[in-house]
């Protein structure tokens, strides 16, 4: 039996294949399977019988004393996880992020999400308005003219769009494989955040409005607002802007940063151009993607203030420049509270931040 | 070149700010998304255009600023429609004013007989700056064959090819000896050579120089690198020849070259070839902006070049018979053969016929009939004065767009006006509204100019001017509707409406809408996107009908090179060999309805030729860069090509030009009687066909 025959024992995460940016384990690129690896399953029948018929015979060489004394791991102790197997990291991580998230739906008149982590405000996610999703559906039609240009690169990012990052940073698995997890573990949380958004506010997808939208992918099967995919590459963006910035060993920082954001607005508005999502998605995924990209650096240790965004949807297209301009953002619906607060360090992603700092070219800081 | 002297009648010689001048110069406007060496600001030598009639020996310079004149056929001196020059200030840096770049520390002066001709007024318009480097610092004009050796065979016509990416090294255009039939190739954007040239700019390689490259190289990229042909630092040359495959690569093959990959017919030891490689980026800028000096001053080489080589073989002919081969244009513009590069091209071409009737300028009809890029409007499209058109914008169009309206000569311009809607959700700061008033007489055409502004941002310029005095036209330039080059204005992507109110428009006049090119030649990466126009008269997904129908106000009809009017210039259309059919996309002559009755307007295609070898075969196959590499291209650039290669063979066996030009192909029966289907015919294919078998 194979090694992925073993994902059943990660039976939890068996929905993930009908996830928006999950996409199935085939495109789980750049860490071969991270949500399977390294689970070791069982052996075909041939090789178990054999293994029996050899330990009857060989056993008897091992003696029939009891064991002796063996030095005992320390509990809950990081240094254990590079012995884990790494689905069994990616269960922690996720377990580790989840803990700290709540959200709320208001009773009577819902008309609106909001989410916390660790007690920190997230977000406030409000309900696009009919109108706007009708005025919005004319930015899905206009953009379905780039899809003949985009097509390849489109289906190519139905799974987690981990090459499109590597390729900006120069990343290979032979130097760079907790980074690779690293990305790998902020879009499954990032995905799960954006699933419980995406059903809070439940709102159809564009070609579910206007049938002149005509996708060139299969509906997704979870609700449009807002986008799976702006939530990780901004969440993704958000983590390697800062991991750039503590390798400090790209001389050429500035203009990587800048593309990993080009990136993330890439990738999210590539959805739009598919027919699957309104700009307005993109917004709101950028938005709670950032918070999540904190929350994960909060987990690693980074302490980062995580301010409450506000999001009232207005009928706008998507640009990274207004996204990030918060004068500009908030001509657009997104606000942002005056202060923020920071969330508590995990061990596992302490951990694994930790691996993927000195995973920088050239001499590591500090020694480490 | 000498700065020139100025005689003592010399008068000004104004700069003129067009509405292109005027987007491509301004940082408010259209500036930071113009082609590179223009948006990154002050260069030392500006190419330059001075038109409206007036003599290239009369310009002169003030100093510090100097100018310097191209090789021109000009052998009698005449004043000229159109002088394609350099201005420079001995290799400073020329100050820029925002708005007019450098033109206002540039002084320069005209003297002989005359302010103008066709009551024209003379002033000059800037280009795209040379590059530093390209610059000739000892230019020579009397050098023209000093490194040219006769070849085996006096040459019986000489074919000409302005084009990008010129593998002049390539074995396509070898003699049976071995040696080049390229007699002259000017690079225009090549870095200068060492030591004296007889070009100002660039570098020009004669037959026993690009012999010795090959003899000396066994690698053709290393020749070119030896050569200057290669060389990233400039960028308006760079690598392209390094590439697989080129437009230039492929029109040259096909018009003079011998090769496994080409099927025609073999072209003659005695078939010389006169090559211009215009900057590599000239199809870069979306706009009809900073080309024209480079275009004009190609012709005038090869002409040049020419009556050098006839001068050789004296007393034979003053000039030989010569094919130039020009698989170039824009598609807004006047189309009636009065823009600057068309009055220009009719002046030369129907001078040299004067001397040597053999002697034409093919140019393709173009490749946008399908692209929604035309509409016209007569008086019957009108409702209570009024029309309204739509113009779709692309998400994620990285560089200007621009739509031009241009108004009948004698137009009645009482009450006409333009007002501009922005897409849905978009409101302009203020009503975008333009009538043909002029608020500017001084320097150049009376003109007028609107910006259009949203939220504060301006993301528009709406302008009048009327052409030469002779046509209004409407404008409207918009910026890109990405962020793009780092600005922090866009345009709304989709749907802009147009509405025109024109209370005075005849019932035999028309309103003629073009949109100018804006895609992206791939190795560019300009980012452009192709807008296109959207009618109310038809379904959105059929806008344009089949292509035999009776037009509607969105039509291919009219849509064709916008510089390719001049009734002496050739204009070639495009069909598919199999089965004798227009392509597709191939560029048609106009068509009007006047009183009940579809008539021709303008210009048409002369003939066409083969541009497809048939529907599962689109294209022609050609030359690629290197020797021995073969490409497939799509286009009516190639069916010009197809028609310079049998007018030049033609020529060379003695024949008339075009003789043996293939009648039309019969219509179908249903259409046979029908007037409509005959002027729509000709319009797209001229006068019959080009006989060819390629393959």
């Amino acid at each position: 039996m194979s090694a992925s025959g073993g994902f059943g024992g990660f039976g939890g995460f068996g929905g993930f294949g009908g996830f928006g940016g999950f996409g199935g384990l085939a495109n789980f690129t750049g860490l071969g399977g991270f949500l399977g690896q390294g689970d070791t399953g069982s052996y075909d029948a041939a090789t178990t019988m054999g293994l029996l018929t050899t330990s009857e015979a060989l056993g008897h060489l091992a003696g029939i004393a009891p064991p002796p004394a063996s030095d005992v791991l320390q509990m809950n102790d990081p240094a254990n996880m590079s012995g884990w197997a790494v689905w069994v990291r990616g269960s922690l991580y996720l377990s580790e992020f989840m803990r700290g998230l709540a959200w709320q739906v208001p009773g009577a008149a819902p008309d609106r999400v909001s989410l916390s982590f660790d007690g920190a405000p997230l977000a406030v996610l409000h309900r696009p308005s009919s109108q706007v999703i009708e005025d919005q559906c004319r930015y899905v039609r206009d953009y379905a003219a780039l899809r003949e240009e985009r097509g390849t690169e489109i289906v190519s990012q139905l799974g987690f769009p981990t090459p499109y990052f590597a390729m900006l940073l120069g990343l290979h698995s032979g130097q760079h494989k907790h980074t690779f997890e690293l990305i790998t573990a902020t879009q499954v949380v990032a995905a799960h955040v954006a699933m419980v958004a995406k059903a809070a506010l439940a709102v159809r997808r564009p070609d579910q409005i206007d049938a002149r939208v005509q996708p060139m992918l299969p509906t997704p099967g979870h609700p449009a607002f807002p986008s799976a995919h702006a939530t990780e590459a901004y969440a993704v963006a958000t983590v390697l802007d800062h991991l750039v910035k503590s390798w400090g060993s790209l001389a050429d920082e500035a203009a990587r940063r800048a593309l990993i954001y080009g990136l993330a607005e890439r990738v999210a508005v590539n959805r739009t151009v598919a027919g699957v999502h309104y700009p307005i998605d993109s917004w709101c995924g950028a938005t709670l993607g950032s918070a999540v990209g904190k929350a994960v650096l909060n987990r690693c240790g980074q302490q980062t203030a995580i301010r409450e965004a506000t999001y009232i949807a207005a009928d706008h297209d998507f640009f990274h420049l207004d996204f990030s301009d918060e004068a500009r953002a908030a001509e657009r619906g997104l606000t942002y509270a005056a202060e923020g607060e920071a969330a508590d360090a995990g061990p596992a992603f302490g951990w694994l931040w930790s691996r993927a700092v000195a995973e920088r070219q050239g001499p590591a800081p500090q020694g480490g | 070149m000498a700065e020139r002297d100025r005689g003592p009648a010399a008068r000004n010689l104004p700069h003129y700010t067009g509405p292109y001048e005027r987007w491509i110069f301004s940082r408010d406007l259209g500036r930071p998304f113009a082609f590179p060496s223009i948006a990154d600001g002050p260069d030392r030598y500006y190419a330059a255009l001075a038109e409206g009639g007036l003599s290239p020996d009369g310009i002169a310079a003030r100093p510090p600023n100097a100018i310097a004149l191209p090789p021109l056929w000009n052998m009698l001196g005449e004043d000229l429609a159109a002088v394609p020059f350099v201005v420079h200030r001995n290799g400073e840096e020329m100050p820029e004013t925002d708005g007019e770049g450098p033109a206002p520390g540039i002084s320069l002066t005209q003297s002989g007989p005359g302010p103008a001709r066709d009551g024209l007024r003379a002033r000059y318009r800037l280009n795209y700056p040379v590059a530093d480097r390209s610059w000739v610092s000892d230019y020579d004009e009397t050098l023209g064959l000093a490194d040219w050796a006769e070849p085996s065979r006096p040459p019986k016509v000489i074919v000409g090819v302005i084009d990008d990416g010129i593998p002049f090294a390539h074995r396509a255009f070898l003699n049976q000896h071995g040696k080049t039939r390229i007699s002259h190739c000017w690079l225009q954007s090549g870095a200068a050579g060492a030591g004296r040239s007889a070009v100002p700019f660039g570098r020009e390689l004669m037959n026993t120089q690009i012999d010795a490259l090959r003899a000396d190289h066994l690698s053709e990229a290393a020749l070119y690198l030896a050569a200057g042909a290669l060389d990233s630092a400039l960028p308006d040359l760079g690598l392209h020849l390094r590439g697989r495959a080129s437009h230039g690569a492929h029109i040259a093959g096909i018009c003079s070259g011998n090769d496994p990959c080409l099927p025609g017919q073999k072209v003659d030891e005695d078939i010389a070839i006169i090559a211009v490689q215009l900057p590599n980026t000239v199809a870069w800028d979306t706009s009809g902006f900073g080309k024209e000096m480079y275009m004009l001053s190609a012709l005038h080489y090869i002409f040049h070049r020419a009556r050098l080589i006839a001068g050789h073989y004296a007393p034979g002919p003053k000039e030989l018979p010569l094919i130039v081969n020009f698989s170039y244009g824009w598609s807004a513009n006047r189309h009636d053969g009065g823009a600057t590069m068309e009055r220009a091209f009719d002046e030369l071409v129907s001078r040299r016929k004067a001397i040597q009737p053999a002697t034409s300028l093919n140019m393709p009809m173009g490749n946008n009939f399908a692209k929604r890029m035309h509409a016209q409007i007569t008086r019957d499209d009108l409702v209570d004065d009024r029309q309204e058109i739509g113009w779709w914008l692309s998400p994620d169009d990285m560089t200007s767009s621009y739509l031009e309206i241009w108004l009948p000569q004698g137009f009645n311009t009482k009450g006409f006006r333009v007002t501009v809607t922005p897409p849905p959700g978009f409101a302009t700061d203020g009503p975008a509204v333009i009538e043909l008033r002029p608020g500017q007489h001084e320097g150049g055409d009376p003109r007028d100019f609107a910006d259009v502004a949203i939220g504060g941002d301006i993301v528009g310029q709406l302008s009048v001017d009327r052409h030469f005095r002779e046509r209004w036209r409407v404008m409207l330039a918009l910026i890109p509707t990405s962020y793009a080059h780092g600005a922090r204005r866009r345009s709304p992507a989709g749907e802009w409406r147009i509405q025109i109110e024109a209370p005075f428009l005849r019932a035999d006049e028309a309103v003629n809408i073009w949109l100018q090119r804006d895609d992206d030649p791939g190795v560019l990466r300009s980012g452009g996107r192709q807008s296109h126009l959207i009618a109310p008269d038809r379904p959105r997904a059929d806008q344009q009908g089949q292509d035999d129908d009776e037009p509607g106000m969105l039509r291919g009809y009219g849509l064709f090179n916008g510089i390719s009017s001049a009734p002496s210039v050739t204009r070639v259309a495009g069909f598919d060999q199999h089965s004798a059919i227009p392509s597709r996309y191939s560029g048609a002559g106009g068509v009007q309805r006047i009183n009940g009755k579809v008539v021709a307007w303008g210009a048409s295609p002369a003939f066409a030729a083969a541009a497809d070898q048939g529907q599962f075969r689109p294209g022609l196959p050609s030359i690629g860069l290197i020797s021995g590499s073969g490409v497939r291209l799509q286009g009516t650039s190639a069916a010009t090509a197809i028609a310079t290669r049998w007018m030049a063979a033609n020529i060379a066996e003695g024949r008339g030009m075009t003789d043996g030009l293939k009648p039309l192909p019969p219509l179908p029966e249903e259409k046979k009687d029908r007037p409509v289907s005959i002027v729509l015919q000709r319009a797209r294919l001229g006068q019959g066909l080009v006989p060819t078998d390629w393959g």
